[in-house]
């Protein structure tokens, strides 16, 4: 039986497609040095759109491979086993270009932008968050303002991956002052002037461009609105309708990790920890319990997924996921550092690379403690 | 029982608590973890302050052995900069500790001045292998019985310090004529002889202590460098439970600052932080994390100092200390990660400290041990064999 169940050979596909890149693509060091050094992976995301991968989630007739979000989280997930800031930098084509262009975008959007996202000649990066707008989402205050039939951009807006690197950064602004019913998504060029982006160093997922991004009296015409028209304060409706497919997207993030501790310490355990015929038991049942939980939470993961690409209700179940499998993660990851104890810190072993990496995880995308009052919230509470 | 500070003990809490914010408030400890660099002035400033004296007696020079005290410096020195705290570590807990209770007098005479004056800096090497679940298994390091001593090979993974200091108390294999048995023999070697080789290891956190790999290569060196004297031959693996409960004193105390000070940084963090029109320290889930910390710091707390006063009393304290150090140790990474949580994206920033707490919480040195080990021990202490 397969794990995955609707459209068995298309995943097949795209798991060993990813598989073979990874192989292929990604040797150990250069992850390595991409996190010393702190350069967005281009390179990587050209050849992920020359195999065609970048087009995952896309319909046949824009040129893509026409998958769901199984598809998207089968390669999030081999991709983040070797290198998770790869994933986030997919991100930047496929979350917040492809998804949010087939979801919530007009046709003309879709034309314009489609074809240059799945070549590599684009890349487009989502800004929600603002310095005091975090957990809460719905109190941003970069405004657009309407002026002489344009709007006029400002504020600034924190932590969002990619918008150094991206040529459009779609924008949460407010347009009303309602709290939900006045907010509007701008596809803003990066290269419009009072555009710019500054970098923070990080201490994890180093490469993912991640930036404050400040707007300054940056003019955009009214069909750079979201969905057009129609997108008018209309902005957190549309952030919703591609709210499962991010959690969905980021849980297979915090699977790969997961996986990639476990195999490790499995390997290290093996050489190591061998006295006599078999292995130290509180080291074994330890890893028994790392592999069982990281199997319980793709289960779930992918439970939740079923769900959505059958176009049934799943808030509950794909919040439930982005919380359980991003603690999972951490906790594996910590528990293969108590095991490899100071070897695991040192700077050139990944352990500490994947526990720098994974904390971010229960905290971009709607933290674990958001994801619960969601949870709690469809439980009746 | 009594669980107040006495007097003595209040005024070297405050003592170095005003030393902590007059010389090391948190932008020095920030820039001297960010310079990587080993921080000799504070930790000259705090030996004039007599605190390196606190594990060496009166007679040799230092305030008279007051563990206590000493775990009280730890502590404090760790809420702001765990870099520091081990860097006081090196002479007080290396070096005085271990030599006022082991040492032969003439180590004593030698070596206890200079360490209660901070002017000289011990380390220990254990490890020789990534996987520190056993101290002695895997030790290959062998002294060779030479006409005038020993001639030692071998090599030792996560020295703190070897770079700075100028003894390295190292476990080595020696042979008994006559016997099957694999015996180990402490000896106190300098690190400036030669023969020894010394290379970087670069760990995520506690950077400015960072751990060094120490290479011996025919380094001779005398009977009378072993621990104790001559008559200690032989008797490394005896001495080395003691001697690694008394560094734990020492590492233990530094878990217990370091989750101190997390726990600080973060309710500041949660009081001032305003999400939903409120401090996010009013949600439960937020202040529970909080309260949750405080409350297994407290058992800590209570832990590290009983640990202490029985040691101070001369009383065995094996397992009152391997109690504080599994607990610390599991304490110290879980408030960290909890603080990255509460801080979200601003714990991430590299310019804020709840991300160095992470680092350092996980690089807490312990000679290339695992933590497994000292709950190893504990289960040996509680009749596993």
């Amino acid at each position: 039986m397969s794990l995955y169940e609707v459209d068995v050979e298309r995943h097949d596909r795209v798991l060993e497609m990813t598989r073979d890149f990874v192989k292929k693509e990604i040797p150990p060091e250069l992850v390595r040095e991409t996190d010393r050094n702190d350069q967005y992976p281009l390179d990587l995301i050209k050849k992920l759109c020359a195999v065609g991968l970048m087009g995952v989630n896309v319909p046949e007739e824009f040129g893509g491979m026409g998958g769901d979000v199984i598809d998207v989280m089968l390669m999030y997930e081999e991709i983040s086993k070797r290198m998770p800031v790869l994933s986030w930098a997919a991100g930047n084509i496929t979350l917040y270009g492809n998804e949010i262009l087939l979801v919530n975008g007009n046709r003309e959007q879709q034309e314009k932008y489609l074809p240059k996202l799945l070549n590599g000649e684009m890349l487009f990066c989502l800004a929600i968050t603002e310095p005091d707008a975090g957990s809460d989402a719905a109190n941003i205050k970069t405004r657009a303002v309407l002026q002489n039939g344009t709007y006029l951009i400002n504020g600034n807006k924190m932590f969002i991956s990619g918008a150094g690197v991206s040529d459009i950064t779609v924008t949460m602004t407010r347009t009303a002052e309602s709290r939900y019913k006045g907010i509007t998504s701008f596809l803003v060029d990066t290269k419009s002037e009072g555009y710019s982006a500054k970098s923070i160093k990080k201490l994890g997922y180093n490469g993912s461009d991640t930036c404050e991004v400040y707007y300054e009296n940056v003019e955009v015409k009214a069909d750079a609105i979201v969905g057009g028209e129609a997108g008018l304060n209309n902005g957190w409706n549309q952030m919703m309708n591609t709210l499962n497919s991010e959690r969905l997207a980021l849980s297979a993030c915090a699977l790969g990790i997961a996986q990639a501790a476990v195999d490790d310490i499995l390997s290290f355990a093996k050489e190591h920890f061998k006295f006599g015929a078999i292995l130290n038991q509180d080291i074994q049942h330890t890893i028994v319990e790392m592999a069982t939980e990281v199997e319980a939470a793709r289960q779930l993961a992918y439970y939740a997924a079923r769900k959505e690409t059958k176009g049934q209700e799943c808030i509950k179940e794909t919040s439930m996921s982005k919380y359980y499998t991003t603690e999972t993660a951490k906790k594996v990851v910590a528990t293969g550092l108590k095991i490899l104890g100071e070897y695991g810190a040192l700077e050139a072993v990944d352990m500490q690379r994947y526990l720098r990496d994974v904390l971010i995880l229960s905290v971009g995308g709607g933290t674990t403690q958001i994801q619960k009052n969601i949870v709690a919230k469809t439980l009746g509470m | 029982m009594d669980f107040s500070l006495n007097g003595e003990q209040r005024i070297i809490q405050e003592t170095i608590r005003d030393f902590v914010s007059k010389e090391c408030p948190r932008e020095v400890a920030r820039e001297l973890e960010e310079s990587k660099l080993f921080p000799e002035g504070l930790l000259n400033k705090i030996a004039e302050l007599g605190f390196c004296g606190l594990t060496v007696p009166e007679e040799y020079g230092g305030e008279g052995v007051n563990l206590f005290g000493a775990i009280i410096a730890v502590e404090e020195l760790s809420v702001l900069s765990p870099v520091l705290a081990l860097a006081y570590m090196c002479p007080s807990f290396g070096g005085g500790a271990v030599l006022s209770r082991f040492g032969s007098k003439d180590q004593k005479e030698h070596f206890l001045g200079p360490l209660a004056r901070g002017s000289l800096l011990f380390t220990i090497g254990l490890a020789e292998t990534e996987a520190g679940y056993s101290a002695e298994q895997p030790i290959k390091t062998k002294a060779v019985a030479v006409k005038d001593g020993f001639r030692i090979n071998g090599k030792k993974l996560f020295v703190s310090l070897a770079d700075r200091a100028q003894y390295c108390l190292t476990l080595v294999r020696t042979e008994k004529p006559d016997s099957e048995q694999e015996e180990f023999t402490f000896f106190i070697i300098d690190l400036k002889s030669s023969g020894i080789r010394i290379k970087d290891m670069h760990k995520m956190g506690m950077k400015g202590v960072n751990p060094k790999e120490v290479e011996f290569k025919d380094v001779r060196i005398s009977a009378d460098n072993i621990l104790g004297g001559r008559e200690y031959l032989h008797n490394g693996l005896k001495q080395l439970k003691d001697v690694m409960d008394l560094q734990n004193l020492g590492t233990a105390a530094c878990c217990l600052g370091i989750a101190q000070g997390v726990y600080d940084y973060a309710r500041k963090h949660a009081r001032e932080r305003i999400q939903f029109d409120h401090p996010i320290i009013s949600f439960e889930a937020i202040q529970y994390m909080l309260v949750d910390l405080a409350v297994q710091i407290d058992a800590m707390r209570l832990l590290v100092y009983r640990a202490a006063v029985c040691a101070d009393q001369g009383n065995p304290f094996s397992q009152e200390i391997n109690t504080a150090i599994v607990y610390g140790l599991d304490l110290v990474r879980k408030a960290s990660m909890q603080a990255m949580q509460i801080c979200g994206g601003y714990g991430y920033a590299l310019e804020y400290d709840a991300q160095r707490y992470l680092r350092d919480s996980f690089a807490v040195p312990l000679n290339g041990l695992s933590p497994s080990y000292f709950k190893a021990v504990l289960g040996y202490l509680h009749g596993g064999g």
